[in-house]
This record gives structure tokens, C-alpha cells and sequence, in this order.
């Protein structure tokens, strides 16, 4: 993909109707505007991704899994692990809290999550 | 290293009215702060590491998240130099209370761009470590071995351990500035405060990050 496509595909507006529905599904805590956008935003490496023929999908009950079925958006029978070091060498850190982490647990670690620096409470990883 | 060139942070004074609204936004957060604290350091999964720190934290509202979205977001913009695929990603209230800090740490891996605001008099400076940038997780972790006493005692201290690359820049955060750093790239910390104060932060993610965004990892000793 050439420097002109990816372009497009990242500036290409998120079904604003999905991500209202998906917002609606959280839970009042701390956390959520920041799940929301870190999770429109993983949708679109996701897109990228997949654009570029990686075959990848975030664990169930995910963010990005909850989003993507709001969104209607058909799921492949792939792995988050078959395009795990895709996603790692494209954007530099391993896929995040919104491709791997349940809802439910965010939800217990969430208190703390909205600190730039908030390795504190983990929402990067296990 | 830092790149030939490379803006280290970018600062610009925040709109009365807009500021009017944080700071009253920042009154009703304190209500409900949640208490954050460590004292180890620790490497998570994705290669985001946690510095000891202790202060209070409260998500956004209206004032928080219309910064996040406008100001913010142009403030980003501008200080990146490349607009198309930055997105808005988390922001928060934090509530330094006397002897509360941050220590040496980088941001998270959706943090690229961090801006800071700060609401109220009294702050000191954030140090930025650009010789630093991009950092390695081993190098978080033996920093974040020494003790923080203060702010002129944690640069001696990282001179005597890291020579010349220790170098901190100091970068004020006053009061009704919004100052914006490379939070990912270039590490940095809050030393002890003197007087409780608060800031609000706004953070920005590259969709794609370019070569200089990525992070070394998984060599810590």
C-alpha cells in the first residue's frame, strides 16, 4: 500500500453511529472517552492491517471485537496471534488493552486509566 | 538523541474562557479523584513502563474532552507537523499533592504526543530528558532505581549514573499554558512538589507512527 492509500484509509470518518452505540455499551467510569477513542483508533490499524492482507482479530469480548460488531463488520476465522508481530513491527508496541483485554476486567482496573502514564494500572497490557 | 532540528516541547497560552471552564471542571474532578500510586518500576506488556509516582486522578468532562478535541488537538498538530493520522486518545485531571511526583517514565504507547495544562500556581518544572529519547526499557528500570529527593538531587544523582545523556531540560508548566511534549519519544518526570497543584493532560496517538516513534524494548537486563 502506497503512502497516498494509507493516507486515505486513515482519514476515512468512523461510523459515527457505531461508535455512539458502542460508547452507550460502556460503563460510567473513568476510563471510558478514553476507551472509545483508543478503540476508533485501533480500528483503524485494524483496517490497515487488514488492507494490507495481515490476518488479525482482537480477542472476544474485547473493545475493538465489541466495536466491530456494532459496526456490523463481518469477523474472519483468524487469531489475534496470526497477526500479532505485524501489528508489533508496524506500530511499535504490541497490540493493546482494546485488542486483548476483556470488558469486564477493564472495567475493575479502570479507576486509574486516563494518566498518560498509567503503566500504573496496566491498560496497555496483562 | 535528539533529531537535528527537533522541537523539544511547544507552548501556548490557553483561552480565558476555555481555562475559566477546566479550572471549574478541575474543582468538580477533585471530588472524585482516584489515588495512583507505586513504588517499583515496572515493564508492562507493551513495552510501557511505570515510574514510581504518587498523585490523584479523575477522567474528563465536557471542558476536559472539548480541550481534548480543539485546542488540544491543534496544539498537537502543530507541535507534530503531521496533522492527517493524530488522533485524540485519553486525557485527565491530576492532583499533585504536597510531596506527590512522577518519576522518570515515558508515556504509553497511545501517548506520542502529551499536552499538559497547568491549573494552578505553584508548579514546578516537568524535566525532559531528550539525550534519552527514544529510550530503552533498561534504561527506565535503572533510573528508576535512584531516589528522588528533589528536584536538583535527581540530576545529580542521573549524572553521576548516566553522564552527559542525563542532561534535563526543564520545562515550566504554568498556569494557563498548555506546553506540548513528545511523551512517548522523550522520557520525563514530575519532581516532588513543594505545594499541591494540578494539571490536566491531553494525549494524541499517530494511527501509523514513523520510524522515530518506535520505541526500543524488551532489553531491560
Amino acid at each position: 500500500m502506497n503512502v497516498a492509500a494509507k493516507r486515505e484509509l486513515i482519514a476515512q470518518p468512523v461510523d459515527v453511529s457505531a461508535l455512539s452505540r458502542f460508547r452507550h455499551r460502556l460503563p460510567d467510569v473513568h476510563a471510558r472517552d478514553m476507551w472509545v477513542q483508543e478503540t476508533c483508533l485501533e480500528l483503524k490499524r485494524f483496517d490497515l492491517l487488514r488492507k494490507k492482507g495481515v490476518d488479525i482479530q482482537p480477542h472476544k469480548n474485547s473493545l475493538l471485537e465489541m466495536l466491530l460488531s456494532i459496526a456490523g463488520r463481518a469477523l474472519d476465522d483468524c487469531t489475534l496471534d496470526q497477526g500479532y508481530e505485524d501489528y508489533e513491527r508496524l506500530f511499535g508496541h504490541p497490540p493493546t488493552y482494546c485488542w486483548t483485554k476483556d470488558l469486564s476486567v477493564l472495567t475493575i482496573e479502570s479507576a486509574t486509566g486516563s494518566s498518560p502514564a498509567v503503566a500504573w494500572m496496566r491498560a496497555d497490557g496483562e | 538523541m535528539p533529531l537535528e532540528g527537533e522541537r523539544i516541547f511547544f507552548r501556548r497560552r490557553v483561552p480565558d474562557t476555555l481555562f475559566e471552564r477546566l479550572c471549574s471542571e478541575a474543582s468538580l474532578a477533585e471530588k472524585r479523584t482516584e489515588k495512583i500510586e507505586a513504588d517499583t518500576c515496572e515493564v508492562d506488556a507493551a513495552g510501557a513502563v511505570s515510574s514510581r509516582g504518587s498523585c490523584r486522578i479523575a477522567g474528563p468532562r465536557d471542558a476536559l474532552n472539548e480541550f481534548h478535541h480543539s485546542f488540544g488537538f491543534e496544539l498537537a498538530a502543530d507541535f507534530a507537523g503531521l496533522e492527517q493520522d493524530l488522533m485524540p486518545t485519553r486525557a485527565s485531571f491530576l492532583f499533585y499533592d504536597c510531596d506527590d511526583y512522577t518519576f522518570f517514565h515515558h508515556d504509553t504507547s497511545l501517548s506520542h504526543i502529551t499536552i499538559i495544562v497547568g491549573l494552578s500556581d505553584g508548579l514546578l518544572p516537568l524535566f525532559a530528558y531528550p539525550s534519552f529519547g527514544p529510550i530503552s526499557d533498561k534504561d527506565v528500570i535503572q533510573l528508576n532505581y535512584i531516589s528522588p529527593s528533589g528536584p536538583l538531587e535527581l540530576s545529580q544523582q542521573m549524572q553521576e549514573r548516566f553522564g552527559s545523556r542525563s542532561k534535563a531540560i526543564e520545562i515550566a508548566v504554568d498556569k494557563q499554558f498548555a506546553v506540548a511534549i513528545k511523551g512517548r519519544r522523550i522520557p520525563h518526570a514530575r519532581p516532588r512538589q513543594p505545594v499541591a497543584g494540578s494539571i490536566c493532560t491531553a494525549c494524541y496517538a499517530f494511527v501509523l507512527p514513523s520510524k522515530d516513534w518506535l520505541t526500543p524494548r524488551n532489553d531491560a537486563a
